[in-house]
């Protein structure tokens, strides 16, 4: 009885097996992704093509001045899916589009927000089965997996011009937004690096003033004694420059700004256990020894917008941060301060918020009008200035530099000067990050000494190179030269 | 209700009786298995010989081809993988360490609260409430009970080991930066938060052991402690089947508490199995690895709650 | 009906004290109070400070040490949550598919559990088994598999998506099997002997006997599903189709999540489980009733 039940049982495994290899991709073979999705577009009664109002043209910021189109599709109706996940850029997507199908009144967008990590979960799925969007936003920690994988269409060089690209927005000519033919496969709203916050009134309180700005690691220090507060016990209650939380990438910085990158040449190990890491650490310890801050302190976010530190060290996404969430904090923002007090050989770490992309996987025609979407985008001078200032990046267009509301925005016209002295090492994959994270900030703060720290830390980082092969461009950087010579 | 329909007439036809009633047997068991192995072979069967396939590849969803590589993975994850040891040794410690701790917990807050004169629906409420309290609140909380400088629990321990007591201890414990400290700190958090679960199901438990059985053994002079250790204890035993295989099964999975509280910092001591897996998959993209390391994590869950199986079936006969 | 249970009598002397019977309850039933009081501090205080929280401005949430009590009612936050989302539509659709789900499941539990306890069939064992392993598989790595599933049965962006994955839970499988063990063989007999058809005696007889478990998988279920995330992320599309949980986590963004946002809604949202939870609680109490009427 039990020997026929389990033959039943077998047999309906083995048709399960067979109903997989029918209903659900097999295991090896192309994605759906090849073929055409669903015929989700039930086109209706043709609508006559209407001619709309033109809005936003004329832009040439990519080289390719927009035109507006007599019509688009052929004039038959169009929904275009655009998956996103930041909230800022959501909303503001919802205003372009208006815009724009005020144009092509046959052109409709459905936008769909993924929140976070979950976006890339639901890519993953999605668009091997053909059930992308037409456009998604992408995001350059992904580039290796989705160029490889062919899952970002080419930007057309009719609509994108790349010399003029090359010659007029950063990080083109070192190549930082292409695949290995050299196609651009997205292009930079600007980049972000970090800068130091500093808090208005303890500032003004502590009757610092502007020839004050620290320009060294000791000065920084130096500065940071007058802003520390103590309590009756000795304990710190207001600390003068807390980082806790954010040393890894502190840490980071420092490398670069004694001319050590982060990875070796080949990609395949990291310098972390180096003369210059150690002296990074070493430096660090000394606002712990001088008690500026101390390891059981508050994590840097939430220590500054609570006033219980005077400064912090940050990206520059924390002044949306801190506009949004604590309005009524005055700050400022400072350079950051460098050994020599030079910005060569570098000043640190920046990276890229790149663009929305068009997926391969819809019909051409479909990507026709997506991708004239996006020149009429990312045509537009004022468009691209609403980006970087939602995103608090220094605008990759560097026409824009000089634009009124660049200039007005403290933080960013600040980062702006120092921009070409930052590295960009190309992706930095999340398990590099836990790894600095785990064994550099969590050790440094739980006391961890030096020589372990490192140990663990190169392994751990090595270890994260190794398991996959990772894009990586940081000798691209433009003063390569001021740089250590002869880096494995 | 059952008394009133007995009749002498339907006792009689007896064989007629059985037959009607395998063949209503039998209706109830098409009824409850066919769409059941339906569902079943459909959701979750496909997709988990599906993914037992795709164990054997290099399987990434984004790319086109999949390259076959054996058992290269398993080999991998048994031999290779810097982490794989950390990450079940943490899912070891947290499993024997919740899941006992929280069913003694549950069950005495159980019999305690069903004990209550009055107010047992508000106790059952607020010992119910940690599982709906959200995760945003329960982290800002608990985070803050264990931060080092301003948190509460060092306070207390500032206020009374050391004012008061004058003992020579630091107050300003890293409860979740310690390598040593940092898993159990989670534990708390999460034994408080589930408690309220178990003792749910012990609730609905006891309520089902009839009370002639108590009745009938304080007539016999049984005491208190008799009471409970050979009558509660044996009844509730398919609560208990339940809530430690449940226990085992959620515990050895465990996942949200470390990335909400320490993203499996530090040193990954509080790293468990099935969030390594999870980054191996979607920050990695290496699912075909990811699939090979549930399946060992599967023969392992299947392999303790078979034997609390059997353990405790042969202890109790249930 | 609550007093005819042996446990308030049997709890307290389990609490361990000598001396007469009746003095014995009332010293234990005060350190009972003393006790659970003492714990109910500790899981009511996070509970409250989350409901506060609604009420507080957004960096009075981060604040350290914590604000416990807002400077003063602030409604920025909930009026914040409700016209940022759609949180009226979100809600609807959480309701009506964590309802349905929860029904559905009840239904298909008891059924399934009666079954596996109470008969003897071909396969029983394996079937349990089979249920028993579903549970053991860690979700990521089903997550492709089932979606590509929703895709060839075309449910994509539908209700049926939210719904179809949840008629069945081994989880509550297990537990009504578990719980159906504990019915006496007797008991179904003697109704079988009255000439109760089998449909009959699970509608009639074991469903009711069953009430108080049925009320803690209705609990649980429907708790699941209201708090569900990551399946319906990766189902549904258009935002008129979104559940409650995928409204809030839009309030993350790239950079920071706005925590103060998210525990609004999450304080709204956790009414409907609430209330659930307090309706079905009664249900235990007369699930006692029942059990000990058949005596």
């Amino acid at each position: 009885m039990a020997k026929r039940s389990q033959f039943v049982l077998a047999a309906v495994i083995v048709l399960s097996l067979f109903l997989s290899a029918c209903t659900a991709p097999p295991p090896v073979a192309a994605p759906a992704a090849q073929q055409e999705a669903a015929p989700a577009q039930q086109e209706a009664a043709p609508v006559p093509a209407v001619q709309g109002e033109p809005v936003g043209v004329g832009g040439d910021a990519t080289g390719v001045k927009y035109e507006m189109k007599p019509s688009l599709y052929g004039g038959n109706p169009i929904t275009l899916q655009l998956w996103d996940w930041h909230t800022p850029r959501v909303e503001y997507w919802e205003q372009k589009v208006k815009d724009y199908t005020k144009m092509y009144p046959n052109v409709t967008f459905e936008i769909t927000q993924i929140p976070g990590e979950e976006y890339w979960t639901k890519l993953v799925a999605a668009l091997p089965a053909g059930q992308g969007p037409d456009i998604y936003h992408f995001h350059n920690s992904n580039h290796t997996v989705y160029i490889e994988n062919n899952m970002i269409e080419p930007f057309p060089v009719e609509l994108f011009d790349p010399g003029y690209l090359k010659a007029n927005w950063i990080g083109f000519e070192e190549g930082h937004f292409m695949d290995s033919e050299g196609k651009i496969r997205y292009i930079p709203y600007g980049s972000m690096a970090a800068l130091v916050y500093v808090n208005q009134r303890m500032w003004d309180e502590a009757g610092l003033t502007e020839a004050d700005y620290p320009k060294t690691w000791d000065e920084m220090i130096e500065i940071g004694k007058k802003l520390t507060k103590y309590d009756a016990a000795g304990n710190i209650d207001i600390a003068g420059m807390d980082f806790n939380g954010y040393i890894e990438y502190l840490f980071n910085d420092m490398n670069f700004q004694q001319g050590r990158y982060m990875y070796t040449k080949d990609g395949k190990a990291c310098q972390v256990d180096t003369p210059e890491g150690r002296n990074s650490w070493n430096t660090l310890q000394r606002v712990y020894d001088e008690k500026i801050s101390s390891p059981e302190f508050l994590g840097w976010l939430e220590a500054f917008g609570t006033e219980k530190t005077a400064m912090t060290w940050a990206w520059t996404w924390f002044s949306g941060y801190m506009r949004s969430t604590y309005p009524e904090i005055g700050f400022f923002t400072l350079p950051m301060p460098g050994f020599k007090g030079t910005e060569l050989p570098s000043s640190g770490r920046q990276n890229y918020e790149v663009s929305l992309v068009v997926s391969p996987a819809k019909d051409l025609e479909r990507r026709k009008v997506s991708w004239d979407f996006l020149h009429w985008l990312y045509s537009n001078d004022e468009t691209l200035v609403d980006l970087a200032l939602t995103h608090d990046v220094v605008p990759a267009y560097k026409k824009l530099w000089t634009n009124e509301r660049v200039q007005a925005y403290q933080t960013i016209a600040q980062l702006a000067t120092t921009i070409e002295f930052k590295v960009f090492p190309g992706e930095f994959p999340s398990t590099v990050d836990s790894a600095l994270r785990q064994y550099i900030g969590q050790n440094f703060v739980s006391g961890i000494g030096i020589d372990q720290a490192m140990t663990e830390a190169q392994q751990a980082c090595d270890q994260a190179m190794q398991e996959k092969s990772y894009w990586t461009v940081e000798r691209t950087y433009l003063h390569n030269d001021a740089m250590i010579p002869n880096q494995p | 209700m059952i008394a009133t329909r007995r009749s002498p007439a339907q006792a009689g036809a007896k064989s007629q009786s059985n037959r009607i009633r395998l063949a209503g047997q039998r209706g109830m068991i098409a009824l409850a298995v066919l769409p059941l192995a339906v569902f079943y072979l459909v959701w979750v069967g496909i997709p988990m010989i599906y993914t037992f396939i795709m164990s054997f590849y290099d399987w990434n969803p984004l790319s086109v081809t999949q390259t076959f590589v054996g058992a290269g993975n398993y080999l991998e994850a048994l031999t290779r993988d810097p982490l794989f040891k950390r990450v079940l040794i943490n899912t070891a410690y947290y499993t024997v360490v919740t899941v006992p701790i929280g069913l003694i917990l549950a069950l005495v807050v159980a019999v305690m609260v069903n004990s209550l004169p009055r107010f047992i629906g508000l106790f059952r409420a607020i010992y119910f409430l940690p599982v709906v309290t959200s995760v945003v609140a329960t982290s800002i909380i608990w985070r803050w009970l264990y931060q080092s400088r301003f948190g509460l629990i060092n306070q207390l321990i500032g206020m009374v080991l050391v004012d008061t007591l004058h003992l020579p201890i630091n107050p300003s414990i890293p409860w979740l930066t310690s390598r040593t400290l940092a898993m159990p700190a989670v534990m708390a958090m999460s034994i408080w938060k589930g408690l309220g679960f178990t003792m749910v199901l012990f609730l609905a438990g006891l309520t089902s052991i009839p009370s002639v059985y108590y009745e009938a053994a304080k007539i016999d002079g049984a005491g208190v402690w008799q009471l409970f250790r050979h009558i509660t204890i044996p009844l509730l035993q398919p609560t208990m089947i339940f809530v430690l295989a449940t226990g085992i099964i959620g515990g050895m999975q465990v996942f949200a508490p470390m990335y909400v509280m320490t993203q499996g910092g530090p040193a990954n001591m509080t790293k468990p199995f099935v969030y390594h897996l999870y980054e191996k998959a979607f920050t990695l993209y290496r699912f075909g690895y990811a699939s090979s390391l549930a399946f060992i994590l599967f023969a392992i869950i299947m392999f303790f709650v078979f034997l609390q199986f059997q353990v405790m079936k042969t202890r109790w006969e249930y | 009906m609550a007093t005819d249970s042996p446990l308030p009598t049997l709890a307290p002397e389990f609490a361990g004290s000598a001396g007469p019977y009746r003095g014995r309850v009332r010293w234990t039933t005060v350190l009972n109070y003393v006790l659970l009081l003492l714990g109910g501090v500790v899981m009511v205080f996070p509970f409250i400070w989350m409901v506060l929280s609604a009420f507080k401005r957004s960096d009075e949430i981060i604040a350290y040490p914590p604000i416990f009590f807002p400077s003063q009612p602030n409604f920025d936050l909930l009026v914040r949550v409700w016209t940022e989302i759609n949180f009226g539509r979100y809600f609807a659709n959480s309701l009506l598919t964590a309802t349905v789900a929860t029904v559905a499941v009840l239904l298909t539990s008891a059924l399934v559990g009666f079954v596996l306890a109470k008969y003897r069939f071909r396969g029983q064992n394996l079937l349990f088994v089979m249920v028993l392993a579903t549970m053991m598989i860690p979700w990521p790595v089903l997550l492709i598999p089932q979606y590509l599933i929703a895709v060839e049965l075309k449910l994509l962006n539908t209700y049926w998506a939210l719904i179809l994955p949840s008629l069945y839970s081994s989880f509550g499988i297990f537990m009504m099997r578990q719980f159906m063990h504990s019915i006496p063989n007797e008991l179904l007999d003697a109704a079988r002997i009255d000439g109760a058809s089998e449909p009959h005696i699970f509608a009639r007889l074991v469903l009711p006997l069953a009430t108080p478990v049925l009320a803690a998988l209705a609990i649980f279920h429907f708790m699941w599903h209201w708090d569900s995330l990551i399946w319906p992320l990766v189902v549904i599309n258009t935002r008129n189709m979104y559940t409650l949980p995928l409204g809030l986590a839009t309030f993350t963004n790239q950079y920071w999540t706005d925590y103060a946002a998210v525990n609004a809604g999450a304080t709204v949202s956790v009414i409907p489980v609430l209330i659930v939870y307090v309706v079905l609680q009664r249900q235990f109490i007369e699930g006692i009733a029942m059990t000990g009427m058949k005596a």
